[in-house]
């Protein structure tokens, strides 16, 4: 039996209801992506980029199909089992951030893990230096520009030391110049052996990418990859495919 | 000159910490009291909520004890037809005793349950953040069941210790009844004050069903891609 990707959708299905109508954000979507890939996923709202996101990272289940992560059928574990797959496997970056106002930047980095018993606190202190926050420690997210939020989710999303980070819109709410830095950033994490996978509307920060998939009404209409020798184009109808 | 710039943006920033400094670590106790303190006002009106009926119980809870040793003076003889009329009134007031406190008892239930999902809607999108991040519906539950429970027993602490102060007061006060034609002697019974904790406990426990339910219900992505 051939390898499978490290991550893999295989003719997901999902619709939402809006209003009284409802939506198709993905449409027998298939793809394989390997370990240490960073791929971009571009589209125009409502392509069902989150979507996918949030299939991968088992925030949601697809209404057919299936998601498979690290040989792992997300889709088949209960809430709270993917939730423990979530904290264990997977960082998520958000484009609002999503800190939580009340708690400093470490404390917000250390969120993820407040339940441990033992609280990491030295490696959320070397995550913040490593994102350019070194003395940004005890500040509240209010005081923070956006550029210093993003970096810190960042160093929240890496606290667990996931194998797979995925960012939803990451310089979506940022300028360009920091979104220079922060697409530099993931760069350096991929280059770690990291899997990123970006959502993005962004062609700049899509282009940093060794992975570029266009999906449009829930469906893959491009994809291309860099390799050795160069852009390579995916199939669609093979469901992505698997650069080498 | 740049060096002299960015000293001083960064005493600058230095000025705008938190006034907490750089934690040990972060629990979820720390957590759990950093998000009362930070919607301190609503905080402080629940609790006051709760202090005021707590209050109200330990009150009637006293004038059931006063009634009890009133009427004990006046009917441990032998059964007279006064007596016997009496006993009669002491039972109607009772009820009426027991129907006032369920009443405190509900009211305290709907102000849980009242803050409880304001709380749940207003940090919906936190708390799906959490959940995102990997904590559990559970240890998310845990977090928000908690901070109401804190803020349920600073509301009964703070309505135990309101009526050490003012039941004495109201006694000597001479708390008349009836239009004055009966004075009603107020008994603090200290096991009412336990009474108050269990039953504001319990109010607590029963009042966070519905908001709890909320949560584990929830998706957290649709919670986000609402905010989104």
């Amino acid at each position: 039996m051939p390898d499978r990707p490290f991550i893999e959708t295989i003719d997901v299905v999902k619709t939402y209801k809006v209003g009284s109508s409802m939506v198709t954000a993905l449409d027998h979507f298939s793809i394989g992506i390997e370990e240490g890939e960073m791929v971009a996923i571009m589209g125009p709202s409502g392509s069902g980029k989150t979507s996918l996101l949030n299939m991968i990272g088992g925030l949601d289940r697809p209404d057919s199909g299936a998601v498979r992560v690290k040989e792992v059928e997300i889709n088949r574990l209960g809430e709270e089992q993917r939730a423990r797959f979530r904290k264990n496997n997977i960082g998520f970056i958000f484009q609002f951030f999503n800190l939580i106002p009340s708690l400093t930047a470490i404390e917000n980095v250390l969120v993820p893990v407040m339940f441990e018993r033992e609280t990491p606190v030295k490696r959320a202190g070397e995550l913040l230096e490593r994102v350019g926050l070194g003395d940004r420690f005890d500040h509240l997210p209010g005081m923070l520009s956006g550029g210093e939020r993003q970096r810190v989710a960042i160093a929240r999303a890496l606290i667990n030391d996931p194998m797979l980070i995925l960012a939803d819109e990451p310089t979506g709410n940022i300028d360009s110049e920091t979104a220079r830095e922060i697409v530099s950033l993931f760069r350096e994490l991929n280059d770690e052996g990291k899997t990123l996978i970006l959502a993005t509307h962004d062609r700049i920060v899509a282009g940093r990418a060794k992975v570029m998939i266009k999906i449009r009404d829930g469906r893959m209409v491009r994809g291309k990859a860099h390799s050795r020798d160069g852009m390579r184009s995916l199939s669609p109808d093979k469901g992505g495919g698997v650069p080498e | 000159m740049r060096d002299r710039e960015n000293r001083l943006a960064t005493r600058k920033r230095a000025k705008k910490s938190a006034p907490w400094g750089t934690p040990k670590k972060l629990t979820p106790l720390g957590y759990m009291v950093r998000e009362v303190w930070r919607n301190r006002s609503r905080t402080f009106m629940s609790a006051a909520g709760i202090a005021s009926l707590a209050l109200l119980f330990i009150l009637f809870s006293s004038m059931e004890q006063g009634l009890d040793d009133h009427f004990r003076g006046e009917t441990e003889d032998v059964p007279t037809e006064e007596s016997i009329e009496l006993f009669k009134v002491k039972q109607v007031m009772d009820d009426w005793v027991y129907l006032i406190s369920a009443l405190c008892w509900t009211l305290m239930v709907l102000v849980i349950v009242n803050t409880a999902t304001i709380t749940v809607v207003e940090r919906k999108f936190e708390l799906a953040s959490l959940r995102a991040l990997g904590l559990s519906s559970v240890q998310v539950s845990f977090l928000v069941g908690s901070s109401m429970m804190l803020i349920v027993s600073f509301g009964i602490m703070a309505g135990i210790i309101a009526s050490v102060v003012i039941i004495p007061l109201l006694d000597i006060a001479n708390l008349s009844l009836l239009g004055g034609g009966l004075d009603l002697p107020l008994v603090y019974d200290p096991i009412s004050i336990v009474n108050t904790l269990l039953l504001g406990l319990g109010a607590g426990a029963l009042g966070l069903i519905p908001p709890l339910l909320m949560i584990i219900r929830s998706s957290p992505m649709e919670v986000l891609r609402d905010a989104g």
